[in-house]
C-alpha cells in the first residue's frame, strides 16, 4: 500500500462522515415548503368578510392606498411596448388592432378630475363607511385593474360591475348606465351601504338561513347558508352566487360548468393582499370622543380645566369584532382604564364603578348589547386631577371576567389641570348710579367720585358658577390677586371682593354680571382697576389683561 | 496519524447519525402544513412575481373577451328567463310579505306575482324588471299583509316576461302570519 493510497482511505471516509453529517443536519432546507398559500378550505360560505372588518373605512388612507397601487404595478407599460401575451405583436399591436390604441393608463396614475384613483376610493369608502380594501378587491375582480400594467378604458369605465346584470345569451353580461371609474366607485360604496342600512330590502339577509345558487346557470342548482353578518349578505346582494367546491379546490384556477368566481376572487384578492377578512373576536374602534362640562350644555376644551374639575365624557365608537357585548350579566362590557391596565385613575370620579376599591373602571355600556359591526357607547364623568399639569389616561372597553379589546387605538383623555377656572371678560358700562340713566366718562372723573359699574364675564369653566353655594361666585380683585383695592366703598362685601355674582347660577357657556358701585381716586392722575371672578374658597379664575381705566382730572 | 484520522472520521459519522435520528424522531415535525391566513389589516405591498403576472395576464384576457361581448352597442338579451326564489316571507309577524328573486337573462319586463288559497281571493300583482349592481330583481316586491284575507299557507306562483321572452312559472308554499 502506497502512502498516498494510505491517506486515500481516510479521505474517503473524511468525505463520506463531512457528507453524512451534512445530510443529517440539512433536511430541513430540502424539506422546505413555500411559504403557505391561501387554501379554499379557508372560505366560509357564510362569513365571507367580517362587519368590522368591511366596514372599516380608515383601513387605509389615501396615501397607504396609492403606495399599494404603486406596488402592484411597478412599470407601467404605458406605449405598450412590450410584446403582447395574445399575439399580435406588441401590446399597442394588439390593442390597436381592437380599437384600443396606446397610451394606456395604470390605475396608479390615473385621475378623473383633480382626484387620483386613491383619492377616488378613499373617498367613496369614507362617505359610505366602506373599507377602502373592499373596493380594490372589487375592483380587481371585476376588471383587473390593480394588477394590470396596461388597462384600456373600458376596464375603467366599468370597474366594480356595476350596472352589469348577467342578462346576455349564455348569461354573459350586460352592462348599462354608470359609466366611469368615479361613478363605478362610489355606486359600489353607495349600494353597500344601502344593503346594510335597509337589509330587508335585498335578496340576502344576515343572521338566518339563505338560498344561494351556484351560479346564473340554472341547472346548478342551490345550497342553503346561514349568514352570519352583513358583510357576507352584501357580497353576496352584490353578486349572488356561491363559490362551489371545484372553484376552492382550484383556487388560483377554475372549477367547473357550476362555478361562479365572483365571491370566490374578490376573497382571495381580500386575504392575499389585506389578510384576513374576520376580524378578531375582541376588537373596537372609537368614532368619537365627546367631553362636555358636567352639566352637559356645552362641549368642553380639556386644555385648561381647573384642578378638579369635573367632566362629561361620551366614548363613541363600534364594536368591529366578532363578540356580542351585553351591559349586564356575566361578563358586562365596561370601559376600563389601560396603560397599564387596571391602573387606579386620576380622573376618577363618585360615579365610577368599583370607585371605593380600585378606579379602573369609568363606567358601563349604554346600549343594552352590541353586535358585531354596531355602534357602542359609554358615559362617564371624569376629574381634571388635583395635582396640576398635563395629564393623559388610556381606557379599553373590558367584558368583565373575560377579555379586554386586544387591539390597540392608543385611545386616551388628554387634561391639562391648572390653578385656575376659565372666564372671558366680555365688556363693563359704567354710569353715575345703578338706574343707568347718566353714563360716566372715565376719561373726566372728579377725585373721589362714586360711580356705578356692570361687568359683563362668561363662564368658560365646567362649573355652574353659584350665587348662593358653598363656593358663592364673586368679583375679587386681581394683579395683585386679592388685594385690598382703594376703590372699596362700605356696599362691597370686603375691600377685595366687589360684588357677589347677580345671577342665581351661571352654566357654562353663559354670561355672568357683577354689579357694583366704587369710589374714583382721590387725587388726579390716570388709575387701572384690576378685578377677576372668583369661587369663593374652592379657586380663582385665571388672570386677564383687562381693567378698568379711570383718569381723574379735577 | 492514520488512527487519528480514523478516530476523527468515525467520531463524525457517528455524531452524524445522532443527529439525523434526532431531526427525524424530535424536531421534523410531521404535521400537515395548513395554509396560513395573515391577520387582519396585513396589507401586502410586495410587487407580483413572475407566476402573479402570468395569472394577471391571463385574467387580463377573460376580461378582454368579457368586456368585449358586455358592452356590444347592440347588446341582445338571452332568449331564456330564469329566476330563483332567494325568500318568500316576512320580515315578522304581521310585516308584509317579501318576494326576493334573482332574475337570469333580461334586465328589463316585469314579475307577475300570483298568491292562492282555497275559498279566499286571489292577490295578483306586477312589479318591475330591475337591476342594481350585478344582477336583477323584482322591484319594490312586498305585498302589506292587509291584503291576504286570512294567514296561513298560500300558493305563490310567479313569472317574469319581457317582450321576448318569459320564464317558466316558479310556484312555491308560503306562510302568512297575521
Amino acid at each position: 500500500m502506497s502512502i498516498q493510497s494510505l491517506i486515500t482511505v481516510p479521505k474517503k471516509l473524511v468525505c463520506l462522515s463531512l457528507c453524512a453529517l451534512s445530510l443529517a443536519i440539512t433536511p430541513g432546507l430540502l424539506n422546505a415548503t413555500p411559504a403557505a398559500a391561501l387554501s379554499g378550505s379557508d372560505f366560509k360560505a357564510g362569513r365571507i368578510l367580517d362587519d368590522g372588518v368591511f366596514y372599516d373605512k380608515n383601513a387605509m388612507n389615501p396615501d397607504q392606498i396609492q403606495q399599494f397601487l404603486n406596488s402592484k404595478v411597478p412599470n407601467c407599460d404605458t406605449n405598450g411596448t412590450k410584446p403582447s401575451e395574445y399575439g399580435g405583436g406588441t401590446r399597442a399591436q394588439y390593442g390597436s388592432a381592437h380599437g384600443v390604441p396606446p397610451p394606456y393608463k395604470c390605475i396608479k396614475d390615473y385621475r378623473e378630475g383633480t382626484r387620483s384613483a386613491a383619492q377616488i376610493i378613499y373617498e367613496a369608502g369614507q362617505n359610505n363607511g366602506i373599507n377602502p380594501q373592499v373596493l380594490l378587491a372589487l375592483i380587481q375582480r371585476e376588471q383587473g385593474l390593480i394588477t394590470d400594467d396596461w388597462p384600456w378604458p373600458v376596464q375603467y369605465d366599468w370597474a366594480t360591475g356595476y350596472g352589469c346584470p348577467d342578462t346576455g345569451p349564455n348569461h354573459s353580461i350586460n352592462c348599462d348606465g354608470y359609466q366611469g371609474f368615479t361613478q363605478q366607485v362610489d355606486k359600489a360604496a353607495w349600494q353597500f351601504k344601502l344593503y346594510a342600512q335597509n337589509p330587508n330590502d335585498y335578496n340576502f339577509v344576515p343572521h338566518r338561513n339563505n338560498t344561494i345558487q351556484w351560479s346564473p346557470q340554472p341547472d346548478c342548482g342551490s345550497s342553503t347558508v346561514y349568514i352570519e353578518n352583513q358583510a357576507t349578505a352584501s357580497l353576496y346582494n352584490y353578486a349572488p352566487y356561491r363559490p362551489n367546491q371545484a372553484s376552492l379546490d382550484n383556487l388560483y384556477g377554475t372549477g367547473d360548468g357550476c362555478s361562479a368566481y365572483a365571491n370566490r376572487n374578490f376573497w382571495r384578492w381580500f386575504n392575499d393582499w389585506f389578510g384576513s377578512g374576520l376580524a378578531p373576536p375582541f376588537n373596537w374602534q372609537v368614532t368619537d370622543l365627546f367631553i362636555m362640562d358636567e352639566t352637559k350644555s356645552q362641549n368642553m376644551s380639556t386644555d385648561r380645566l381647573h384642578k378638579g374639575e369635573r367632566l362629561f365624557v361620551v366614548v363613541k365608537g363600534k364594536n368591529t369584532g366578532t363578540e356580542i357585548w351585553y351591559r349586564d350579566g356575566v361578563n358586562p362590557a365596561r370601559l376600563g382604564t389601560w396603560n397599564p391596565p387596571d391602573n387606579k385613575s386620576e380622573y376618577c370620579d363618585v360615579l365610577w364603578l368599583q370607585l371605593d376599591s380600585h378606579c379602573n373602571r369609568a363606567g358601563k355600556l349604554v346600549e343594552s348589547q352590541v353586535n358585531p359591526g354596531d355602534t357602542f357607547h359609554f358615559e362617564t364623568y371624569i376629574h381634571a386631577p388635583n395635582q396640576g399639569g398635563q395629564w393623559r389616561g388610556w381606557f379599553r372597553p373590558v367584558l368583565e371576567w373575560r377579555a379586554w379589546m386586544t387591539n390597540d387605538t392608543n385611545f386616551h383623555i388628554y387634561v391639562n389641570s391648572t390653578d385656575y377656572f376659565d372666564w372671558a371678560w366680555k365688556y363693563f358700562g359704567v354710569w353715575t348710579d345703578s338706574s343707568k340713566a347718566t353714563p360716566v366718562d372715565l376719561n373726566n372723573l372728579a377725585a373721589g367720585q362714586n360711580i356705578y359699574v356692570e361687568l359683563k364675564v362668561k363662564n368658560e369653566s365646567a362649573t355652574i358658577w353659584k350665587k348662593n353655594d358653598t363656593y358663592p361666585a364673586r368679583l375679587g380683585t386681581s394683579q395683585s390677586q386679592d388685594r385690598m383695592s382703594g376703590s372699596c366703598l362700605p356696599s362691597w362685601i370686603s375691600c377685595n371682593r366687589p360684588a357677589a355674582m347677580s345671577e342665581d347660577q351661571v352654566y357654562p357657556g353663559q354670561d355672568a354680571t357683577f354689579a357694583f358701585n366704587m369710589k374714583a381716586p382721590t387725587q388726579p392722575g390716570e388709575y387701572r382697576e384690576r378685578f377677576k371672578p372668583v369661587l369663593e374658597w374652592k379657586g380663582w379664575m385665571r388672570d386677564d389683561p383687562n381693567h378698568i381705566y379711570m383718569r381723574v382730572t379735577h | 496519524m492514520r488512527k487519528k484520522v480514523l478516530i476523527i472520521s468515525a467520531a463524525i459519522l457517528v455524531l452524524a447519525a445522532i443527529g439525523g435520528g434526532v431531526y427525524y424522531f424530535v424536531i421534523r415535525d410531521d404535521t400537515p402544513k395548513k395554509a396560513t391566513v395573515r391577520p387582519t389589516n396585513d396589507v401586502d405591498y410586495s410587487s407580483p412575481d413572475e407566476e402573479q403576472q402570468r395569472q394577471n395576464a391571463q385574467l387580463k384576457k377573460e376580461i378582454i373577451e368579457k368586456n368585449e361581448k358586455a358592452h356590444n352597442p347592440n347588446p341582445s338579451e338571452s332568449s331564456n328567463i330564469d329566476v330563483s326564489v332567494i325568500r318568500a316571507d316576512q320580515w315578522g309577524k304581521g310585516q308584509p310579505f317579501n318576494l326576493r328573486v334573482v332574475i337570469n337573462g333580461t334586465a328589463t319586463g316585469e314579475c307577475l306575482v300570483e298568491l292562492k288559497k282555497d275559498g279566499q281571493p286571489t292577490i295578483s300583482k306586477t312589479f318591475p324588471v330591475t337591476f342594481e349592481a350585478t344582477s336583477s330583481g323584482c322591484k319594490g316586491a312586498d305585498i302589506p299583509v292587509s291584503e291576504f284575507s286570512v294567514a296561513g299557507k298560500w300558493n305563490l306562483t310567479l313569472i317574469v316576461k319581457n317582450n321576448t321572452a318569459q320564464s317558466s312559472p316558479v310556484t312555491r308554499s308560503v306562510d302568512i302570519t297575521k
